[in-house]
């Protein structure tokens, strides 16, 4: 009873501090529409600046708390707010959530920059360690104080939704945005308002937990992971159950440590995953959300459907790309430069789920480790068939985890695998050899396991597996072309666009999404089978829930609807840090730049290789240039292959060769355009180059004029001014408001009555938070 | 309380239908139906509970009382997914095209869902339509005006039975609404049940066999176009001061 | 004050026997080192200005290694990382990762300046030592070691948490390594390789718990509380089994969560229930102060807490230690850095860093790392013209009784067993102090007893070394 008192008491303490936490995350979201992934790393960056004002500086701890709390923190909200966030709220939830988990790696690479990790730094408890018995059992000052601060944050929190004018405004911006504000509410206030608050309540929590976790940005940064559990019990919407959720969470790990057992292994680190477990359990238990409607998109989103030609020539130049590289690098940066192949490839499991499908995935990495883990074990010596098992075993896990996971969607989804991920992280991929009756089961062994490389015949070097792995790539890119060009493609597409849809068609959109993790799964097990043979040995650390995040982050930066976001994920995350090795001061911006790039780039769901592909777009369509272009290539890879060229010099005449041939061309077809003659014949070249697809020509028109000349040199067809109003940001009139007919339709369509069609007539896309659920 | 009707045996029934959104009754004790070969009008204001009575038909939503019967079978627990597979199809008012696919795409990947039932090629499904030229134009850069008959072949092209159509006429001008009609009329021809939610009441009044009129979530009246255009209660709920139908 | 004077007059006796055992052509000035030591030591620890004038470093000597660095006549050999002028050496750490920025940073530092203060006075053998940056990252060893048998003579005073990345690469190119520390299992019974401070599998230092054994005879319920964090699993392990073969029960084997603990009481209190009497806890630096914070809010402490010597961290002193640390001890193979006045070899560490590396950071992997050194440039020297990878190694494997010049207690580099050698370390609100009390010295300030060796029999995954 003694230890049960002392662990409850214990547990209340750490409840308090993740109430606080958690009720920030739930006000952001119920006002933005947010999941704010960041809320543990702007924690973190309270507890650090006032480490710096109360023991860097020296400061009374008053006047730090009022700077930091009243100051520091709420407008580091309001500029999250302003800059990062706001423009997001309508966006789709690939956009929001990329753009927030951007922000959590970016503050936390901030984080790191400002605070240099390796620096001693003492945090005292408030009121040092002085403490009060309470029922007999010893409760610090501290703790006093944090649950103190949860029950007047509760009661604030309370006051300020019911009793106050902005507080209302904050209640109505939950309800409906779009009706809040024709009720002459200021929903951007309240964003800002709740911002402010969520990054209090989170820099609170930080510094009440610094002193039990260690000024450790990694550690106080995926500490909020504990409060989600406790935010989704109050389903991201009740500050009061919350607060319930906080208690469950808080209380629970207080006497799981006191009462459950960890003999034997599986149970050794199993508390560890009780929050993941109670949050994925909790996610289950949900009422399922309704199949929405398509999402209003402030981009449009382009995922060409290549032709099988211009693909087989891409797929050919990645290879050539790899066989040009594997002539200029050495051995170790051979190994280097597969590395980033292998990422990629693992990357490539993203498009058909994320770029495809629209499916949010935490937890590619985890399925990696799954891959690799399996080679290990059962790829001996760089046994195939230890490439067949991973892929295998790796699908099956991935179909075991959609089975739960299916019924969710976009935020859930994304928490969903996030908690999928955390549960190996802190749990099994922690774990020891075992055996479940008659299998034995070895994961990383005592930390990490060995993994051979895949045998292949005519592989030697590490440039021939450069190289092996280069056509691995080429093949998965040429998989995911065909993924995109099938029938299932197309469904996966739909499904992204309108749930609702696909299923009134009578596609079972449970069934696709299922087959779309599932292979998704596979394919990142494969990609981890080879990334495990590249790094030779594999260590969870590898594979944790924390690199899943730049995987993604960066994938939809370089634009998840193609082989290229991939790429440039791959390119990214395993050559960016490569720079620091030249020039060290890269390791700070290398720390912050994925997370900026996912703020600047997230909200674009084309990415950067859509841009690119614009670029190079009249290049493709001039064989001339396109000609000269490739003879330029050829000349400077010779001139490198020669060793008249170095590695420094190489790199720029390549990028300058390409640039002046994009260039060239996008001028020549600029002077074209405005004679307005020879256009024509643009578009019957555009496809069998490169990707080949010309998705953004505006077919449609007679002829593919700039749309700059539209209404110019002729009138405006209709479709250019579907299309210039897309472009400005117009909102298309979808409904009946615009067109008369009929009498009395066309007053009570502008203006909904009665909530029975709400966000059906409303201005399509403004209500709820940008997705409209159909039905309501 | 089933309305008493003659002619053709409904493919579709909707009994005692109720839906609640919180404290709002948006579907109170609804009873209508469908048969082969007739256009079924379902007029009323906004907010009267036509795309809700949608949903609950295609199963989207769930209603808390009632039943959705086609060919004779209770489908009310099915999926939206295994109604659709029997023969049930609809348009969306808020449209619901899928921007990332061409317009062929789309009613090719409506087709290849239709499996072995007989049904239009998504080819002949353009062609009705008259939209084959477009075929490989991205469905979300038309006009509202070709969306919407898109997803009228899209919904052609899964070899219906029954097909729901919510406001495919607005976004279009009177030449597209009559070329509209006469798609409608051959629809119908071939034994598809069409039930139409329009604003457009000329057209429902001259296009369609028999109308319901659902006002605050309830029938109001059913009947006969001739039936609908006398009825008092009709007029005053609905047409308010405006008794003649205008164009 | 009269225990420091036996200290070191002891130590100048370990320092004469190490000389006389290690110095093939003995050649040392003995006692220019021994009287050297007392002053020359105050100053560079009062933290004057660099270039004291007549510093043993001044004359290429440190602690008891005389003449480590002088010019000379190069040797014919030329291997790959050693041409006629300079010797390439490849120093791994893991300071460059993104997860643990700064892991192993001292190692690297000390790795620079004593390259920067051996090649001012000569280099060895005329051979000027160039240090090949070989940061792993973590995740890179593998590819590290493939660049270093490209371009390195030997790998030395480095080390990688995950040392077994390279899948037997290093031998299988023949490159020598004398590490800093070795990690893994595979990595610590590798072949080509000399640990200066052996961490074998088999065997393992209990100095520590005999000693607290002796003085906390009731204390024998043991609790350990350890992190899973980079492969620590194989040291549990060995503290567990060695525990038990003295006589230890072991009533608590908890882990602690690798992304930090909000409710440290719980296992004070668990511990408590248990009737935890003595404690081990594996893991980093903060985190034992949290828990010492939680054991004094609970007004509970066990009668000893014993700690590896990675808890030898200015970080964990300026964290707060020493504030809330009650019997708390460690057992180290190196003394204190306060105890630079007494151990001459100490005050020349801090010197180096001081003169040659002055924002280095000072920590006892860096001791290590820079005992890895001066074994190197001991064997070189001893291989002299004849110097090559082979020779190297065999020389090196050859220093019985390796000291570092004194830096740290008398080691089996060849010979891979734990050390027989040690002393107590409490941490006190005034610091890391050498308990001499408990250490019992009877080699200098060390304590040297074959009873300060268990040899364990679990399996570790690798094989035993043939007895």
């Amino acid at each position: 009873m003694d230890q049960f008192l002392q662990a409850t008491i214990t547990g209340l303490a750490v409840a308090a501090i993740l109430a606080v936490a958690a009720s920030g995350l739930v006000l952001t979201y119920t006002t933005t529409g947010i999941f704010n992934f960041a809320h543990g790393a702007v924690g973190m960056l309270g507890a650090f600046a006032y480490w710096q004002l109360r023991f860097g500086w020296d400061w009374p701890a008053p006047v730090a708390l009022v700077v930091v709390l009243g100051v520091l923190a709420p407008l580091l909200g309001v500029v999250i707010e302003r800059v990062v966030m706001r423009g997001l709220y309508d966006a789709p939830e690939t956009s929001r959530v990329v753009v927030s988990i951007g922000l959590l790696a970016a503050l936390l690479g901030l984080g790191l920059w400002m605070w240099p990790p390796d620096t001693a730094r003492r945090f005292d408890r408030f009121w040092g360690d002085e403490s009060v018995a309470v029922l007999g059992v010893n409760l610090t000052w501290h703790d006093v104080a944090a649950l103190a601060v949860a029950v007047a944050l509760a009661v604030g929190l309370r006051v300020l939704l019911y009793r106050s004018r902005p507080g209302l405004a904050m209640r109505a911006a939950v309800d409906d945005r779009s009706l809040a504000m024709l009720n002459g509410a200021r929903p951007r206030r309240s964003a800002m308002l709740a911002w402010a608050i969520g990054c209090t309540s989170a820099a609170v929590a930080g510094i009440l937990v610094a002193p039990s976790v260690g000024l450790s940005h990694v550690n106080l940064t995926l500490m909020i992971v504990n409060a989600y559990a406790a935010a989704m019990i109050g389903r991201l919407r009740s500050l009061p159950m919350t607060f319930v959720g906080a208690l469950l969470v808080g209380l629970l790990d207080a006497y799981a440590l006191a009462y459950l057992p960890t003999d034997g292994i599986l149970l050794a680190q199993f508390r560890f995953a009780i929050p993941v477990i109670l949050l994925f359990v909790v996610l289950l238990v949900l009422p399922q959300e309704r199949l929405r409607g398509h999402t209003s998109r402030a981009t449009r989103e382009v995922i060409p459907r290549p032709p099988w030609l211009g693909s087989v020539a891409t797929a050919a130049a990645f290879v050539a790309a790899g066989l040009v590289a594997a002539q200029i690098a050495s051995g170790p940066d051979a190994v280097s430069v597969q590395k980033i192949v292998a990422v990629a490839i693992i990357g490539l499991s993203l498009v058909p789920l994320v770029g495809f499908a629209g499916q949010l995935s935490l937890c590619q990495m985890s399925f990696a480790g799954i891959g690799a883990v399996l080679m290990a074990h059962h790829g001996h010596g760089g046994d195939p068939k230890g490439l067949l098992v991973a892929t295998v075993v790796t699908g099956l896990i991935g179909a075991l985890i959609a089975l739960p996971t299916v019924r969710m969607a976009g935020i859930y989804l994304a928490l969903g695998t996030a908690a999928f991920a955390m549960l190996l992280d802190q749990w099994i991929f922690g774990l020891r050899d075992f055996s479940v009756g008659p299998v034995d089961i070895s994961i990383f062994g005592t930390g990490s396991v060995a993994v051979d490389r895949l045998d292949v015949p005519g592989v030697d070097t590490d440039q021939d597996m450069l190289v092996f792995l280069s056509v691995v790539f080429a093949l998965m890119y040429l998989l995911v072309v065909g993924i995109r060009r099938s029938t299932f493609g197309q469904r996966l597409l739909a499904l992204k666009d309108s749930p609702a849809a696909s299923a009134t068609l009578g596609i079972n959109t449970t069934l696709v999404k299922l087959a779309v993790f599932t292979l998704s799964a596979a394919m990142a097990g494969f990609g981890g089978a080879l990334y495990g043979g590249t790094l030779g040995t594999a260590s969870a650390m590898n594979f944790a829930f924390v690199q899943s995040l730049p995987l993604l982050l960066l994938g939809v930066v370089g634009g998840i609807g193609t082989a290229a976001g991939a790429l440039v994920a791959g390119v990214l995350i395993g050559g960016l840090p490569l720079l620091i090795d030249v020039a060290p001061w890269f390791e700070n911006v290398n720390r912050v730049l994925p997370g900026t790039m996912g703020i600047a780039l997230g909200r674009n769901p084309n990415g950067i290789a859509h841009t690119l592909r614009e670029a190079f777009g009249p290049l493709r369509r001039s064989p001339v240039l396109l000609a000269g272009t490739l003879v330029g290539v050829a000349a400077v890879v010779a001139l490198r292959l020669a060793d008249v060229l170095s590695g420094g010099p190489f790199a720029l005449a390549l990028a300058g060769e390409l640039a002046a041939g994009g260039l060239a061309a996008q001028m020549i077809e600029a002077r074209r355009s405005v004679r307005g003659t020879e256009a024509p014949e643009a578009g019957a070249t555009a496809d069998g180059a490169g990707d080949g697809v010309d998705a953004t020509g505006h077919v449609g028109a007679d002829v593919p004029l700039p749309l700059e000349w539209a209404g110019i040199e002729r009138p405006f067809t209709d479709d250019e001014v579907a299309t210039l109003d897309r472009m400005l940001g117009l909102e298309r009139p979808a409904g009946p408001s615009l067109v008369t007919v009929g009498a009395g339709s066309t007053a009570v369509a502008a203006t909904p009555r009665g909530a029975g069609s709400t966000a059906s007539a409303a201005t399509p896309g403004r209500a709820g938070n940008g997705t409209t659920e159909v039905g309501r | 309380m089933t309305v008493p009707r003659s002619g053709p045996s409904p493919v579709l029934e909707v009994r005692n239908v109720t839906v609640r959104f919180g404290g709002h009754l948006a579907l109170d004790d609804v009873s209508l139906s469908a048969a082969p070969g007739e256009v079924t009008g379902l007029i009323g204001p906004n907010g009267a509970g036509k795309t809700t009575l949608f949903n609950v038909v295609t199963g989207l939503l769930g209603p808390q009382r009632g039943s959705v019967r086609l060919d004779g079978e209770d489908v009310t627990g099915l999926p939206p997914y295994r109604r659709a597979r029997r023969g049930l199809a609809r348009t969306f008012q808020r449209l619901e095209l899928f921007g990332l696919l061409t317009v062929g795409e789309n009613v090719e990947l409506a087709a290849s869902v239709r499996r072995r039932r007989p049904g239009r090629s998504a080819a002949d499904a353009l062609e009705l339509v008259g939209l084959s030229a477009e075929a490989d134009v991205r469905a979300d850069e038309l006009p509202t005006g070709k969306a919407r008959l898109v997803e009228l072949a899209r919904a052609l092209a899964t070899g219906p039975q029954v097909l729901l159509l919510d406001e495919p006429a607005s976004g279009q001008d009177d030449a597209e609404t009559e070329a509209f009609r006469d798609v409608l009329l051959a629809v119908a021809g071939e034994g598809i049940a069409v039930v139409l939610v329009e604003h457009d009441v000329q057209l429902v009044m001259r296009t369609c066999t028999r109308i319901h009129v659902l006002d605050f979530g309830s029938v109001l009246a059913s009947g006969t176009p001739d039936e609908i255009q006398a009825d008092r209660a009709v007029l005053d709920a609905y047409l308010g001061a405006a008794p003649e139908v205008t164009a | 004050m009269r225990r420091r004077r036996q200290a070191i007059a002891s130590l100048a006796v370990v320092a004469l026997m190490a000389g006389a055992c290690t110095r093939a052509e003995g050649e040392t000035e003995i006692g220019a080192a021994a009287t050297g030591s007392g002053d020359q030591a105050q100053t560079a620890d009062g933290g004057g200005a660099g270039g004291t004038s007549g510093s043993r470093l001044d004359q290429g000597t440190f602690g008891d290694l005389d003449n480590l660095c002088a010019d000379g006549e190069p040797g014919t050999v030329t291997e790959t990382g050693l041409t006629a002028d300079e010797i390439h050496l490849g120093t791994v750490t893991d300071r460059g990762s993104a997860e643990r920025p700064g892991l192993t940073q001292e190692m690297y530092d000390s790795a620079v300046a004593f390259a920067a203060w051996c090649n001012e006075h000569g280099g060895i053998g005329g051979r000027q030592i160039v240090i090949d940056d070989l940061d792993a990252k973590l995740f890179e060893y593998g590819q590290r070691v493939g660049e270093a048998c490209q371009r390195d003579f030997a790998l030395v005073g480095g080390g990688a948490v995950f040392d077994a990345q390279d899948n037997g690469a290093r031998v299988a190119c023949g490159l020598p390594n004398l590490p800093g520390y070795a990690v893994t299992p595979q990595a610590r019974v590798a072949e080509l390789q000399v640990q200066p401070v052996p961490n074998p599998v088999y065997s393992f230092a209990s100095a520590g718990y005999r000693w607290l054994q002796g003085r906390f005879p009731e204390a024998d319920k043991l609790g350990i509380l350890w992190v899973n964090l980079d492969g620590p699993a194989t040291i549990h392990d060995q503290i567990a089994e060695m525990a038990e073969t003295l006589g230890f029960e072991i009533v608590f084997d908890e882990q602690y969560r690798p992304l930090g603990e909000t409710g440290w009481r719980g296992f004070v209190q668990k511990m408590r229930e248990e009737g935890v009497t003595a404690f081990e806890m594996i893991g980093e630096p903060e985190n034992m102060v949290a828990l010492q914070q939680a054991m004094q809010i609970e007004g509970w402490y066990p009668e000893f807490i014993h700690l590896q010597p990675n808890y030898y961290d200015k970080k964990f002193q300026e964290e707060g230690a020493g504030s809330v640390s009650e019997a708390t001890y460690m057992r180290s193979p190196f003394p204190t850095f306060e105890m630079a006045d007494e151990v001459p070899a100490m005050a020349d560490y801090l010197e180096l860093m001081e003169r040659y590396n002055p924002e280095g950071k000072t920590a006892m992997l860096g001791m290590q790392g820079l005992s890895a050194f001066l074994l190197f440039a001991t064997a070189a020297n001893e291989c002299g013209a004849d110097l090559s990878r082979a020779c190297l190694l065999e020389k090196a494997a050859a220093q019985d009784g390796w000291t570092a010049g004194g830096l740290h207690s008398p080691q089996t580099p060849g010979n891979l067993v734990a050390t027989q050698c040690s002393l107590a370390i409490q941490v006190t609100a005034q610091g890391f102090v050498y308990d001499e009390e408990l250490t019992e010295p009877n080699e200098g300030i060390y304590n040297c007893d074959p009873g300060n060796v268990v040899e364990l029999t679990d399996d570790y995954g690798v094989p035993r070394p043939a007895a």
